[in-house]
């Protein structure tokens, strides 16, 4: 704490050690004022998110790609890890150990990443909630668009690092979708806050659950980076703010 | 037919939230060193692995028609893979061929000679990763992928054109 007070047309200053609160006194009157932190003061004060409490489901069929991840996460600070090598085990996995938060991988066989978020959206306990994190190298439009239609809730494109995946779990904490239940989709929101369920400017792409192709119709199929990957899946941009 | 079932807006508790609390929308200074102290544990193992992958993927592209799916899948496998570990140089040249295996979508004409190519180069860098260095291999991949670029973009205009005249060799 900062404590300035005014003495003989003097000013006097105290440092207590909480940089939240100022406290200043003048004419013998104490007024307490809390102030914004700097960046640097608010860095040394916050505390890092109690991963440690929460678990976490890795599908992927690749050992080495579950070793990175585990390691990534270990990083961040999570214990609870599960591991998965395919959708069936995956499934069997999240109805035992209910994970707070899934990553899983595109390319598995027999079941892909986008048929196990399906199965997982259509599974009738609340599990289906969970959010999903799909972690693949196909970072074209139209997979962006598959895995959003799947209900995918983040897309985090391959090669991750820790920081672009603590990014994606911070995304998934503080800024939490509600979730649709309607008989062509179930998953998070794909609509812009600001619009409702009887939008008229709802987005083509919202509408569309065909195949990727049909998606991306008129868009530009390129790959994307992640700063645009993550605007589409959060639904700050459309697809086509996003490809022309 | 109209579909009657009701659309349903649900907001989930966010177990998550609830479990980790408030936290620095900054990641720790600590985590992306202790990241890499854990992965250079693995180092040595998977050079290993990648030794075996890329000698698999040189069988699969002697007979690339038939194969195309599995050098695909191994190819992909090792773009996603390799950075991790210091083959930033092989998985560029993965990339590459994934993404002409992709753009390929039908057997082509001397497609097997651009696969070849790719996987000859990766073999390259993953030696001269190992004896000089991610900063060397990385260097040399630039000019590799360059050259391996203008024989796919070839590869794929002579067969998209139907000028079959050429060879890439």
């Amino acid at each position: 704490m900062e404590v300035i007070w005014r003495q003989f047309d003097s000013l006097f200053v105290d440092r207590m050690g909480h940089p939240k609160c100022r406290l200043f006194v003048h004419s013998y009157n104490l007024i307490f004022c809390a102030v914004r932190p700097s960046r640097a003061e608010a860095k040394s004060i916050m505390k890092a998110y109690a991963f440690g409490r929460a678990s976490v489901l890795l599908v992927d069929d690749s050992m080495w790609m579950r070793r990175i991840l585990r390691n990534m996460l270990k990083s961040l600070g999570f214990s609870q890890i599960y591991e998965a090598a395919n959708g069936t085990a995956a499934l069997a996995t999240i109805e035992a150990a209910r994970p707070d938060v899934i990553l899983t991988d595109w390319d598995m066989h027999p079941m892909s990443g986008l048929e196990l978020t399906q199965c997982i959206r259509r599974l009738p306990s609340e599990v289906r909630y969970t959010p999903i994190i799909m972690i693949s190298a196909h970072g074209r439009l139209s997979n962006v668009l598959a895995a959003r239609n799947a209900g995918v809730t983040e897309f985090l494109v391959k090669p991750m690092s820790p920081q672009a995946l603590h990014h994606r779990l911070v995304a998934v904490i503080e800024r939490p979708r509600a979730f649709i239940e309607a008989p062509e989709y179930i998953g998070p929101d794909r609509r812009r806050r600001t619009e409702g369920t009887d939008n008229p400017g709802r987005r083509q792409s919202d509408r569309e659950t065909a195949p990727p192709s049909v998606a991306t119709r008129g868009r530009e199929d390129r790959q994307l980076n992640q700063s645009e990957i993550s605007d589409i899946m959060s639904c700050a941009r459309t697809p086509e703010e996003v490809c022309g | 037919m109209t579909n009657t079932t009701p659309v349903r807006i649900i907001m989930p508790p966010n177990r998550l939230k609830q479990k980790v609390g408030n936290g620095d929308p900054e990641m720790a200074d600590t985590t992306a060193s202790e990241f890499r102290t854990s992965m250079m544990k693995l180092e040595r193992d998977y050079a290993v692995h990648l030794k075996q992958q890329l000698s698999e993927l040189r069988a699969l592209a002697n007979r690339s028609a038939n194969n195309m799916a599995s050098i695909f899948t191994v190819a992909h496998q090792i773009r996603g893979e390799c950075p991790h570990f210091g083959y930033s140089g092989v998985a560029c040249i993965a990339h590459s061929l994934c993404e002409f295996i992709e753009a390929s979508r039908q057997t082509l004409l001397n497609a097997d000679a651009v696969i070849l190519l790719h996987v000859d180069a990766m073999i390259i860098l993953k030696q001269d990763n190992d004896d000089n260095g991610e900063i060397a291999a990385s260097h040399k991949s630039k000019t590799l992928h360059a050259e391996i670029t203008k024989a796919a973009n070839h590869v794929l205009t002579m067969n998209r054109t139907g000028t079959a005249e050429g060879s890439v060799s």
